[in-house]
């Protein structure tokens, strides 16, 4: 049985589909088996982030509907073998489409994969439902800016109805150099204000920005080292924080954040 | 820029986190309000209806006065 984890957050542009992919990628790295469906009918991207856009021929609504088999619709990605997409729908069929039926997907995959991850879409109406109901696990994504939190925070008090054995925080997108200088609100601020477990912290990484625009990973960046790390808390129930300040710090540090001031 | 920024942020997030959580009850007792009443119309058939649910002094008061001449009908029983 795989366990099913939705990654979610509340405000768009956080980076769900990328903590998705680029997590799913880490772990079937680790050998796991892996699936990631993209439940953000309409407004989905995880195809184009993972760089299967163009090989889509039946997505999540034809297995529903019966058009395919659930082989069908699922794409294996290129450079890890055990790491499979199955595609969202179509906008035409976004209000068709029950929580109830997603998870009736996500429990056929579940006895063939060891991870199912779900791309959540922005907001908290029906479509939130529709990605939430079939998790049992959910990653709830925010970057350290005011709004992200406060849309978290509602997040979270909505995820308690749910039947969700664990929630737990990544912190995406923190800039080292701000933290030093206290330009941003501290990842213990993030923490204690959430009030709950933390997964990962991700460091705001040009590389994971540019890479993902060619459907690539970004690899051996800052970046990429907070993915492996992330995955293997997600993995083993690690607590191990990647330290976003470390480059900024000492001699060289300063110089970095001189450069970096400048940009 | 100094260490207030971040200072300034979180006091200002902190507060308005505890106005969401504030406001949270009012708008849970909107829900359970039409929830209560969509399972009393369920089972009776109503003719009238007076339901409250208000927050009196931090605490959940609910009064509800209904009327039904009959239950509904559950249809036939095997
Ligand atoms: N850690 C990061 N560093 C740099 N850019 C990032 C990072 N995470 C996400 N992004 C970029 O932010 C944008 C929004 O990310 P996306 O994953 O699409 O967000 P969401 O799915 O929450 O709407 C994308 O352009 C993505 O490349
Ligand atoms: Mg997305």
């Amino acid at each position: 049985m795989a366990r099913k984890i939705v990654v979610t957050s509340g405000k768009g542009g956080v980076g769900k589909t990328t903590i998705c992919a680029n997590l799913g990628a880490k772990l079937a790295g680790l050998g796991f088996r892996v699936a990631l469906l993209d439940a953000d009918i309409g407004l989905n991207n995880l195809d184009v982030v993972m760089g299967i856009e163009n090989k889509i021929v039946y997505d999540i609504a034809d297995v529903i509907n019966g058009k395919c088999r659930i082989k069908q619709a699922l794409i294996q990605d290129e450079r890890f073998p055990t790491l499979y997409v199955m595609p969202s729908a179509q906008l035409e069929i976004k209000s068709s489409l029950s929580g109830e039926q997603v998870k009736l997907v996500v429990d056929m995959l579940s006895p063939n994969f060891d991870y199912i991850l779900i791309d959540c879409p922005a907001g908290v109406d029906n479509g939130f439902h529709r990605a939430v109901f079939s998790a049992n696990e959910a990653l709830v994504v925010v970057t350290p800016h005011i709004s992200s939190i406060r849309d978290a925070d509602k997040v979270l008090s909505i995820l308690s109805n749910y039947n969700l054995h664990s929630k737990s925080l990544i912190i995406n997108r923190v800039r080292g150099d701000m933290l030093l200088s206290g330009e941003i609100i501290s990842i213990e601020k993030i923490i204690e204000l959430l009030n709950i477990p933390i997964m990962g912290v991700i460091p705001d990484d040009d590389a994971i920005s540019t890479l993902s625009s060619l459907g690539a990973f970004a690899y051996g960046t800052t970046g990429a080292k907070a993915f492996s790390i992330l995955a293997e808390n997600v993995h083993n129930g690690s607590k191990k924080i990647y330290d976003c300040t470390y480059r900024y710090r000492g001699f060289m540090g300063v110089i970095r954040r001189n450069i970096k001031r400048k940009v | 820029m100094n260490f207030n920024v971040a200072e300034i942020g979180a006091n200002r997030l902190e507060k308005v986190l505890l106005k969401d959580k504030k406001e949270y009850p009012q708008r849970i007792c909107g829900i359970l309000k039409s929830e209560m009443k969509f399972i009393l119309e369920n089972y009776l058939e109503l003719t009238n209806l007076n339901l409250n649910l208000e927050i009196v002094d931090g605490e959940y008061e609910i009064k509800i006065k209904a009327k039904a001449k009959h239950i509904k009908s559950i249809g036939t029983l095997p």
